[in-house]
């Protein structure tokens, strides 16, 4: 049976059901540029039908709507296109990072200005090619040892820029693994919260807009994927190892590798090796050990190279005009400190002497201490390192100049018989001395340096093949075709070409980064696009909706004054007959 | 499709950002009047570039040398061009000495000591120094290489060694930049020396030796003149081809770096105006009118 009041509820549910409707909409203007926010609809639903009863008045049967009802509060949700969305976003910003990483370096390696290293390995080379024309030229060498320092310190420079840059990506991580566990951790506490509500079984709308927008975020971070659950919560894992399980974070942390130059890196706290496959830590970790470690190696490589083949070249020479006769006519050799501080085969600083003896008819000879000691020497064709007794070499059936292979030349002359075991004194024998020098130190490109002796020396440069020669120049010339040697990559480059071909794969490594960070970026813009287009608040339509829902609140009003006015002829105008 | 607010400023920004870097790299283009500024941009064409500039660098080094021999190589011809008029000179003398015109005593006082003249000036040619370096030395740069013997002054000798400078002219392109050949130098001294002794103890047996000397040694000096000679032209042939190709290098690494102006020029003015086009549209996009602005 119809019933009169039951009218003013009907009206009043309709005017509350609009005002929500309203208040939805405001919702929706209010976060227009709220970022993830998915815009939100109240769904109206007819109220439940009630059945007439006591049909007395002949009104006919059937059932009675009860006006309209709020269903739900509906989410504009893109649960398809957000799982896209992150696969794609978490490989572009995986490039993006790897290509702003290797960008810092670019300039040094870009080796468009005169500043490149080529350049000065060219200078380096022209520099010994001038000097085989001029060996006895002063002002060359001083330029040429110039040039061979500014190479040394240039690619001491790279390598230390390289070293940097992967030392400041220490804190890069640490703050993007901050970032990761606190998200987890929100993500944790949001996973506890929504399935609070939903099993209330109402609808956390702005809780999972704000899930997912933590989600994007650890998307791009790490790489992470996420599993929606049945009661509202979320899995979020990384390559395999859980980040967030129901309102469980799992944390990651830092630690120095001692296997890499004690760099950052990461690993589950449960000790799990923590390697993710996309994402900006992959992108870090990729720039810093894949790209930079390569071109870190490569230059260690190339250091070493010049490093071993300039010293053996250059140890084999002399410097012209510099040779001096020491202890002519007897014996004692007096090495001095500093003229031969080559590694471990050197005679230390001190005197020393030549004893000779005459075994089974064959003249030897070893040095002695002033102690009368045996002193281990280098022997020229480099056979041994030794103490022992040597042959002393003839030709003809005269000795003839022993080269000891670091500097000492003994000259042999005369009655051998002077030098006898055990006696010091006299002989007549001449002991000549050239002073050899290494040319570089060090090993690799942190360490390489020039010799500072011949730095503050360049006379002792040596250029010619043999002793007492300033015209020949023959060494500078074999230094200067090291350039031509196939040297690097098991003989099938030269330096020059190695260098090149390594700036080459850097530049092609950082067009690849940024080449696959601007596609991914690209699809990433067009399936946001997308996700905008069912989600994004459209401040027309809401303005629409608005109209339509304040007509429907106005009419809803109008109603109640009707019933208003119907009750007020029942209550006030009934019963009054003639009145 | 449904078009919402915040998809129309995201476009809007991501057109502008796209359009500013092709205008940014442009620029830098034009500014720096390079096509490529870093290897990424190109790291194929840079690299070759690089080669290039790497060759150039090279070939300047070869040049600076072929042209330092050259000038080495022009004082050694020189010196030999001088050396053989000597020679001519003392022949003539010694004809002068066997004419029957001329006294014992000229001989000795006359014409020895204007021989003796000509020794030192042969010593001292064969003293040459190009850039105080002795030509004729050997290895032996520094060292003055031939002194007559003060003791018997009949006897020149040799300070020098038997160096032979090799020195490259190109990639595995050598040549041998000294003449040392002292013998031929030692046997000219010697035939004018015997002139000179045959003259002062006027002794024509002697002097008529020394004339068929003087020739032998016109005739070696010629020789080594002509070797000499010989490695001048391959030491120009050198330099010609150095700066041909550097010439030829340098044009072919322009072509690789350097932007075309006109065009890039163009380009900057074309993209310009799509900037100015995408500001415009943007403007209008994101301040266009909605439905609130007309509602009352």
């Amino acid at each position: 049976m119809p019933n009169l009041f039951a009218g003013v509820s009907l009206a009043l549910q309709s005017i509350l059901s609009h005002q929500a409707s309203v208040q939805v909409i405001e919702h929706n203007v209010a976060n227009v540029n709220t970022p993830g926010y998915k815009r939100q609809e109240a769904v109206l639903k007819s109220g439940p039908a009630v059945s007439s009863q006591g049909a007395s008045y002949n009104v006919g049967v059937g059932q009675m709507g009860t006006g309209v009802v709020v269903d739900k509060i509906r989410r504009f949700s893109t649960d398809f296109y957000d799982m896209r969305y992150r696969s794609e976003i978490q490989s572009a910003a995986q490039y993006n990072l790897e290509a702003s990483i290797l960008a810092q370096v670019q300039a040094e390696f870009s080796e468009t200005s005169t500043n490149g290293l080529l350049n000065k390995l060219d200078e380096f080379w022209a520099g010994w090619q001038r000097l085989s024309a001029d060996p006895s030229n002063s002002a060359l060498k001083a330029e040429l040892v110039d040039v061979a320092n500014t190479l040394t310190q240039a690619i001491k420079y790279r390598a230390l820029n390289i070293r940097t840059v992967q030392a400041e990506q220490n804190l890069q991580i640490s703050q993007r693994v901050d970032s990761i566990n606190q998200l987890a951790e929100q993500v944790a506490r949001l996973n506890g919260e929504i399935m609070r509500v939903v099993s209330i079984g109402e609808q956390p709308n702005d809780l999972m807009d704000q899930r997912d927008v933590i989600l994007d975020e650890l998307a791009k971070l790490s790489g992470a994927t996420s599993f929606l659950q049945p009661e509202g919560d979320v899995i979020v894992s990384i390559n395999g190892h859980v980040l967030v399980q129901g309102v469980t974070p799992f944390k990651l942390q830092t630690y120095a590798d001692p296997l890499n130059a004690n760099l950052s890196a990461v690993r589950w706290s449960d000790g799990q090796s923590f390697n993710p496959s996309s994402g900006e830590l992959a992108g870090l970790f990729r720039a810093r050990d894949g790209v930079l470690g390569e071109q870190m190696q490569a230059l260690n490589d190339l250091a070493s190279t010049i490093i071993t083949r300039v010293n053996d070249i250059h140890l084999s020479g002399y410097a012209p005009g510099k040779t001096n006769t020491l202890a002519s006519n007897n014996t004692i050799l007096s090495i001095q400190a500093g003229v031969l501080a080559v590694g471990q085969t050197e005679v230390a600083t001190g005197s020393y002497f030549i004893e000779t003896r005459l075994d089974a008819g064959t003249w030897q000879f070893r040095m002695v201490d002033t102690t009368g000691n045996p002193v281990s020497i280098q022997l020229s064709d480099l056979s041994g390192y030794s103490n022992d007794w040597q042959d002393i070499p003839t030709a003809g059936g005269l000795p003839i100049n022993y080269d000891t292979g670091r500097g000492i030349t003994l000259q042999f002359g005369g009655d051998l018989s002077l030098y006898s075991e055990n006696s010091y004194t006299s002989g007549a024998a001449t002991v000549q001395f050239y002073e050899q020098q290494e040319f570089f130190t060090g090993t690799d490109a942190l360490t390489i340096a020039m010799n500072s002796t011949l730095l503050t020396n360049p006379y002792l440069l040596a250029t010619a093949s043999a002793p007492n020669q300033p015209g020949n120049g023959d060494l500078a010339r074999a230094l200067a075709n090291v350039r031509t040697e196939n040297l690097m990559n098991g003989g099938l480059s030269t330096i020059n070409q190695f260098y090149t071909a390594q700036t080459a794969r850097f530049g092609v490594e950082i067009r690849r980064a940024k080449t696959n960070a601007a596609d991914r970026l690209t699809v990433a813009n067009v399936i946001d696009q997308q996700r905008q287009s069912i989600s994004g608040v459209n401040l027309n339509e809401e303005a629409a909706n608005l109209i339509k829902a304040q007509k429907a609140f106005e009419a809803s009003a109008r109603l109640m004054t009707v019933i208003d006015e119907m009750l007020n002829t029942i209550i006030n105008g009934m019963g009054i007959v003639g009145r | 499709m449904r078009v919402s607010d915040r998809m129309i400023t995201n476009q809007m920004i991501q057109y502008m950002n796209d359009n500013k870097a092709k205008l940014d790299q442009l620029s830098n283009q034009v500014a720096s009047g390079k096509i490529y500024q870093n290897v990424s941009d190109n790291p194929a064409q840079m690299s070759a570039a690089l080669t290039i500039k790497s060759t150039l660098r090279t070939g300047q080094a070869y040049l600076e040398n072929a042209n330092r021999i050259d000038g080495w190589m022009k004082t050694t011809d020189q010196a030999f061009s001088q050396m053989s008029t000597l020679i001519i000179r003392a022949l003539n003398l010694v004809q002068k000495g066997l004419s029957d015109t001329i006294g014992a005593h000229e001989r000795a006082t006359a014409l020895a000591p204007e021989m003796n003249g000509i020794l030192d000036e042969a010593i001292d040619m064969a003293n040459s120094t190009f850039m105080d370096q002795y030509v004729f030395s050997g290895f032996q740069v520094n060292t003055e290489p031939y002194e007559i013997n003060p003791v018997d002054n009949s006897q020149v000798l040799y300070r020098g060694d038997a160096g032979l400078m090799q020195h490259d002219i190109g990639t595995g392109q050598s040549v041998t930049t000294n003449i040392n050949n002292s013998s031929s130098l030692q046997a000219m001294f010697n035939a004018i020396i015997r002139a000179r002794n045959a003259l002062q103890t006027d002794n024509r047996t002697e002097l008529e030796a020394s004339l068929a000397d003087l020739n032998t040694a016109q005739n070696s000096i010629g020789d080594l003149r002509a070797t000499n000679g010989a490695r001048m032209r391959q030491v120009d042939n050198a330099i010609t081809y150095l700066e041909k190709s550097n010439l030829t290098l340098k044009s072919l690494l322009s072509e690789k770096e350097d932007v075309n102006m006109a065009e890039a020029i163009a380009n900057l003015t074309n993209q310009e105006t799509t900037y100015r086009a995408v500001l415009e549209v943007g403007q209008r996009a994101i301040s266009s009118l909605n439905l609130f602005d007309l509602l009352r």
